[in-house]
């Protein structure tokens, strides 16, 4: 062969094996673009939390003792007040009630009856009276009869009875006529409307030292007894009642710390569980699910200053830490998915894909610690997509999340 | 002329593997065109009837609550024709077998069926009786979709309360005839279900007594349809409406407009690319397979035939050639078509969509065809019947041989003379060689401009899926409520991490455009969905800045800086003006973001949501969407896996077809240019070729000489042709951007590879052929001069 033919082959061999090349190159499967974390060490809070309010620990609700006519209070909330010293209510003793047609016709009629009664019975007096003048006068000339011999001592003594009996007769009739005397006033009585009465009006004190919180009855009016006039309260005792599902309440204990947060200041408020009450009960939410819910009392630890601002029945969040680990490994919560019925990662080894099985404790709303299967540093793909399966090139970008 | 008609054939047959080549290139041009406009001809009609028949409203509108005598005030608005006012209410509805639960609509029927707008063809079955209570009819693709059957029994949560169906008919309705199911612009039959029960019924279920929530009005042809969706506002309003939209914006309507729009677009590009690319393929080629008869024309002329009876016989064997391929692509086409068809009919529900066939497509498109391969031919027979017999029948001479370019003494040395005979001859016919590159290059055009949608589509899916929006369920509230509403579901089985999400309808107004859409108030820091710019960086919601998609920025022709009007269509309808503060990349939807605290602050409104994004477990969601069915205020529940294992499942089935039509069309476009390029340089040098072997050059070396030239011109057109396919793809997406879909125009290495593979089998292919007939050669009879 010429040098020309064999430079030809040359050419082509070169030529075709460097298509051959190319073509290798461009069926390279491409990695596949994937976003990744690193495992990293960190605090991690396994918490739960919920809506709740803020109230006073300690309110008293001063009510009134009888009925009355309750003077306007003057107190407004916010005012102080010091135990057994300042009088926060007055009562004074109510009106008498109207009397409709009916009622009043029959009064009047009994106030007639009354006075008639009056009427005889004074008559009785008088005539009880005249009874007695006459039995005294015959007593009187049988004891001077008597006296001469001449009357029976079974007259005299007949005669001093009959005096005694008038005497007392007259008394009875007396007695009476004064029993009808008061009945009459008593009739009388019943016609009274309402009118401005004079009475002394009755103080309450407050039962405790604090400031109002609330004015049930401002104006005033007259109350049964019973109704609640105010409430006293101590500014400092405010705690926070938070409704937590009864799943959740299980796991909170008291004295387990806790944090409010949500309620409209800068940071969260350290607090603790004071209380978990009994007792659950069922309420509704908000997207019509009945549920069962338990109250916890939460207990502020952080001095008024900071939380100047809330007061009772403000709407508050409240989280419950049951679980603190200062050092855990961290892995965003991103990047978890499920193998085989247990929790799993893509872990990023030289470029490739690794399915790596792992164990994890804590789970707050951002990350999970890792117990066992990974450590510190390793990169594991957040947010995978279908594509993403072991062994597969992948090409990483760095997120500037954090765990 | 009976001898002539006998060489024809004799011709056409001698030529049968070069006429086969034309006339596949012929019927591949006019196979796209029948395509095209037969399938928009077959979805026109069918629609068409498809509104007339069911009365299909103009307007729409849904409002809170009003009394039915407020149909006689809407009659009354001059300007409309009809009114049908109905009540729609959406629940979840747990079917057996499925995990997710669908989302289910409960429609009221008109009591009077002639004044029924938006009517619904019963398929199997029959209407709902008025004396049962809960009977229904069921839109026909769920219940395919599902496996139900009439007298099955579903039940459904609405407004609270459980509600128990039973399905007595199978329907199709106009306003579902594509249902984009939430979350992307598939439909998705087995969640979206419809139901279509009498007035009391439904009335019932939603506690509207003589009253609706809906309304669906006709206007007369001809009336300022703007002017009359606005009286319909301001008569609504008092009830609780959004704002009317009219039939464009309808979303089923939206989608097959679109449709329409994308199939236009392709009927007006690629058809004639194709009869472009094929027909001056054509022509040339044609030209040259007559200039290599002229000595047979100059034997005719010989023989006493006329000028014009010796070209007749080429122009009819160009017409055969030309018929015969636009016939093999009309038919090609045809079935092409109905296998569009087949596919539109698996998404749109037409009760009838049956295949059509354009006839004046194929006719323009046929003549277009022969007529450019009749020219072809006619120009070289011409060039022959121009020359004088005894010349014409002589061997070419040769042409001007001068120092060329290559022909310096440095380049003599480099290049040995059989190497110097391809360059040559390349540069000698500039013109023909160009025009054979290109046509090499217009093949690998068009298999890299084919391919690169799959390539697009995966990195949308990647970018809209699982960077942006990272969210595994989204769950919507039928009313917005406050955080505790997101707790209450944080709190189901396999919930990982929720989200809140509020989303409001708008419309957004600037320089005079106008454009609904919606903003989305999203938490600060949400790691749930990250709106992202064009490098793919998060971008931060901050309280003041509106972001804006760059593909919303560009159609109101607004800025970063600029102000925006954007009018709140719910509730009191408010106007707003807010600053563009930063632009975001996405390849769907318009999306504009704002912080959800803004947001709300913003149409005075607490802490509240109207969707919750949720993380959970993938093996826990039998588990969640279960417990999700019971829950009252549940509107609706997206999953981005069954959305995306959708799209996968779409883009292979139709992958699969859709790519053995291309990489047929392009390697045939490939084989016929390079085969007939070889080929008729094979025939018209055929005497230099059987000189060289006289001369001592093996069959090896003569067959380097030809086939070089092919290789040469196809290394030249692998990158024209990677670069026209770039070119190609910028403006397939350019011309296919629509608001549910743009596709980025980035081509994989995996494509070039396949494209250039498929280039590469299609070249080597014709060369074998051509270049077995130089080994064949009889020198012979080949050197023979004719005396």
């Amino acid at each position: 062969m010429t040098s020309a033919s064999i430079r030809r082959l040359a050419i082509a061999i070169v030529l075709g094996a460097g298509f051959v090349a190319l073509l290798i190159f461009l069926f390279q499967p491409d990695p596949i673009p994937v976003e990744t974390a690193l495992v990293r060490k960190g605090m991690i809070r396994q918490s739960v939390s919920d809506q709740g309010i803020a109230r006073a620990s300690d309110a008293f609700v001063v009510s009134a003792p009888v009925s009355g006519r309750l003077e306007r209070l003057t107190l407004k909330p916010g005012d102080r007040v010091a135990a057994g010293e300042t009088v926060v209510a007055r009562l004074r003793p109510a009106q008498a009630e109207f009397l409709d047609p009916r009622s009043r016709a029959q009064a009047e009629a009994r106030v007639a009856a009354a006075e008639a009664s009056a009427l005889a019975a004074q008559s009785e007096v008088n005539r009880t009276k005249a009874e007695l003048q006459r039995a005294q006068s015959n007593y009187d000339r049988v004891r001077r009869l008597a006296d001469r011999g001449t009357a029976s001592i079974d007259a005299l003594e007949s005669a001093e009875t009959a005096a005694k009996v008038a005497e007392d007769q007259v008394s009875a009739a007396e007695a009476s006529l004064k029993a009808r005397i008061a009945e009459l006033d008593a009739a009388r009585a019943a016609l009274i409307g309402p009118m401005t009465t004079t009475g002394e009006p009755i103080e309450i004190l407050a039962p405790v030292s604090g400031f109002i919180r609330r004015v049930f009855q401002e104006s005033e009016r007259v109350v049964p007894a019973g109704t609640s006039l105010l409430e006293i309260s101590d500014p400092h005792a405010i705690e926070a009642a938070i409704d937590f599902l009864s799943e959740d309440a299980v796991l909170i204990r008291e004295g387990q710390p806790a944090e409010i947060y949500d309620w409209g200041g800068p940071s969260a408020l350290g607090a603790v569980v004071r209380r978990v009450e009994p007792q659950g009960f069922t309420k509704v939410s908000a997207l019509g699910v009945e549920e069962q819910r338990v109250t916890v009392v939460l207990q502020i630890s952080q001095p008024r200053a900071d939380w100047q601002g809330l007061g009772p029945g403000y709407r508050v969040w409240g989280r419950v830490i049951l679980r603190q680990n200062e050092d855990a490994l961290l892995v965003p919560l991103g990047s978890l998915i499920r193998d085989a019925g247990g929790w799993a990662v893509f872990h990023v080894v030289d470029g490739h894909i690794v399915l790596t099985r792992i164990e994890i404790g804590a789970v707050s709303g951002q990350a999970a610690e890792i117990l066992t299967g990974l450590k510190e540093g390793d990169e594991v793909v957040q947010f995978p997509s279908d594509r993403v399966k072991p062994g597969v090139l992948v090409e990483t970008q760095r997120s500037e999340g954090r765990p | 002329m009976r001898v002539l008609d006998i060489k024809l054939l004799r011709d056409l047959w001698r030529l049968k593997w070069q006429a086969l080549a034309i006339s596949v290139l012929i019927a591949v041009g006019v196979a796209v065109t029948v395509m095209a406009y037969s399938s928009q001809k077959a979805l026109s009609t069918a629609r068409e009837q498809y509104y007339r028949e069911t009365r299909f409203a103009d307007i729409f509108a849904t409002l809170k609550r009003a009394p039915l005598s407020l149909t006689r005030r809407l009659a009354a608005i001059n300007g409309v024709r009809a009114v049908d006012p109905r009540i729609i209410k959406s629940g979840l509805m747990e079917v057996r077998g499925q995990v997710r639960p669908a989302i289910a609509q409960i429609i009221s029927l008109p009591e009077r069926d002639e004044e029924a707008l938006n009517r619904i063809v019963l398929m199997a079955g029959r209407l709902p009786d008025a004396r049962q209570p809960h009977e229904a009819v069921a839109l026909k693709t769920f219940l395919d979709a599902t496996g139900l059957r009439l007298g099955d029994e579903v039940s459904t949560v609405i407004g609270g309360r459980r509600i128990t169906l039973r399905i007595v008919g199978a329907a199709l309705s106009p306003e579902y005839i594509y249902m984009p199911s939430p979350g992307s612009t598939l439909p998705d039959d087995k969640h979206q279900g419809i139901f279509w029960m009498t007035r009391a019924a439904v009335e019932e279920a939603a506690d509207l007594d003589g009253a609706f929530n809906a309304v669906a009005i006709a206007i007369t042809p001809g009336r300022n349809e703007a002017a009359i969706r606005a009286e319909v506002d301001a008569t609504l309003a008092p009830y609780g409406a959004g704002v009317a939209i009219p039939r464009a914006d309808q979303a089923s309507h939206a989608f097959l407009e679109a449709e329409f729009k994308e199939l236009k677009t392709s009927g007006a590009i690629f058809p004639p690319i194709f009869l472009i690319v094929a027909a001056g393929l054509v022509h040339l080629v044609m030209s040259r397979l007559v200039d290599v008869e002229r000595e047979q024309i100059g034997l005719l002329k010989a023989f006493g035939y006329s000028d014009f009876e010796a070209a007749v016989p080429f122009l009819r064997l160009a017409t055969l050639i030309g018929l015969g391929g636009a016939i093999m692509g009309g038919a090609l086409g045809a079935w092409l078509s109905q296998g569009i068809t087949t596919l539109y009919r698996e998404f749109m529900r037409f009760p009838e969509l049956t295949g059509d066939f354009h006839f004046a497509a194929f006719a323009i498109s046929a003549l277009l065809a022969t007529g450019l391969t009749a020219a072809g031919a006619l120009v070289a027979v011409r060039r022959a019947t121009r020359l004088n017999p005894a010349v014409a029948m002589a061997p070419p001479r040769p042409t001007t041989y001068r120092a060329g370019i290559l022909d310096g003494g440095y380049f003599d040395a480099m290049i040995d003379p059989l190497s110097r005979m391809i360059l040559r001859t390349l540069f000698r016919f500039p013109v023909r060689s160009f025009m054979t590159c290109v046509g090499l290059a217009a093949s690998l055009m068009v298999l890299l401009a084919t391919q690169f949608v799959y390539d697009s589509f995966e990195v949308v899916l990647d970018h809209s899926y699982y960077r942006i929006q990272r969210w595994s369920d989204q769950v919507g509230l039928a009313e917005v409520r406050g955080p505790s509403a997101v707790k209450n579901l944080t709190q189901l089985p396999g919930v990982l991490a929720a989200e809140p999400i509020r989303s409001i309808p708008v419309i957004f107004r600037a320089n005079g455009i106008e454009e609904r859409g919606g903003l989305i108030g999203l938490n600060p820091g949400s790691e749930l969905y990250r709106p992202r710019d064009e490098d793919g960086q998060a971008l931060p919601l901050l309280s003041d800045g509106l972001i804006l998609s760059e593909a919303l920025a560009s159609k109101l022709k607004v800025g970063i800086g600029d102000p925006l009007l954007v009018e709140v269509t719910e509730g009191e309808r408010r106007e707003l003006v807010l600053t563009v503060g930063r632009l975001s990349h996405d390849y769907s939807g318009t999306p504009a973001y704002l912080a959800r605290p803004a947001l709300n602050r913003l149409v005075s409104e607490g802490d509240v949501a109207n969707g919750v994004l949720l993380l959970v477990a993938s093996d826990a969601r039998a588990d969640f969407y279960h417990a999700l069915a019971s829950v009252p205020l549940v509107a609706g529940v997206v999953s981005r896996d069954d959305t995306v294992a959708a799209f996968r499942d779409i883009v292979t089935r139709s992958f699969s077809t859709t790519m053995v039509f291309y990489l047929g069309f392009a390697g045939a476009i490939a084989f016929g240019v390079s085969y007939n390029a070889s080929r008729i340089a094979f025939s018209e040098r055929v005497r230099d070729l059987a000189t060289l072997e006289v001369l001592g050059f093996t069959h090896a070396e003569t067959a380097f000489v030809l086939a070089g030239e092919i290789v040469v011109l196809a290394l030249a057109a692998m990158p024209l042709g990677i670069l026209g396919g770039h070119l190609l793809a910028d403006a397939i997406v350019a011309a296919y951007g629509r608001d549910e879909m743009r596709l980025p125009s980035g081509i994989s290495a995996w494509t070039h590879g396949v494209s250039l593979l498929a280039f590469a089998v299609a070249i080597g292919l014709s060369l074998i052929i051509v270049v077995r007939r130089v080994f064949d050669l009889d020198l012979v009879s080949v050197l023979k001069t004719r005396d």
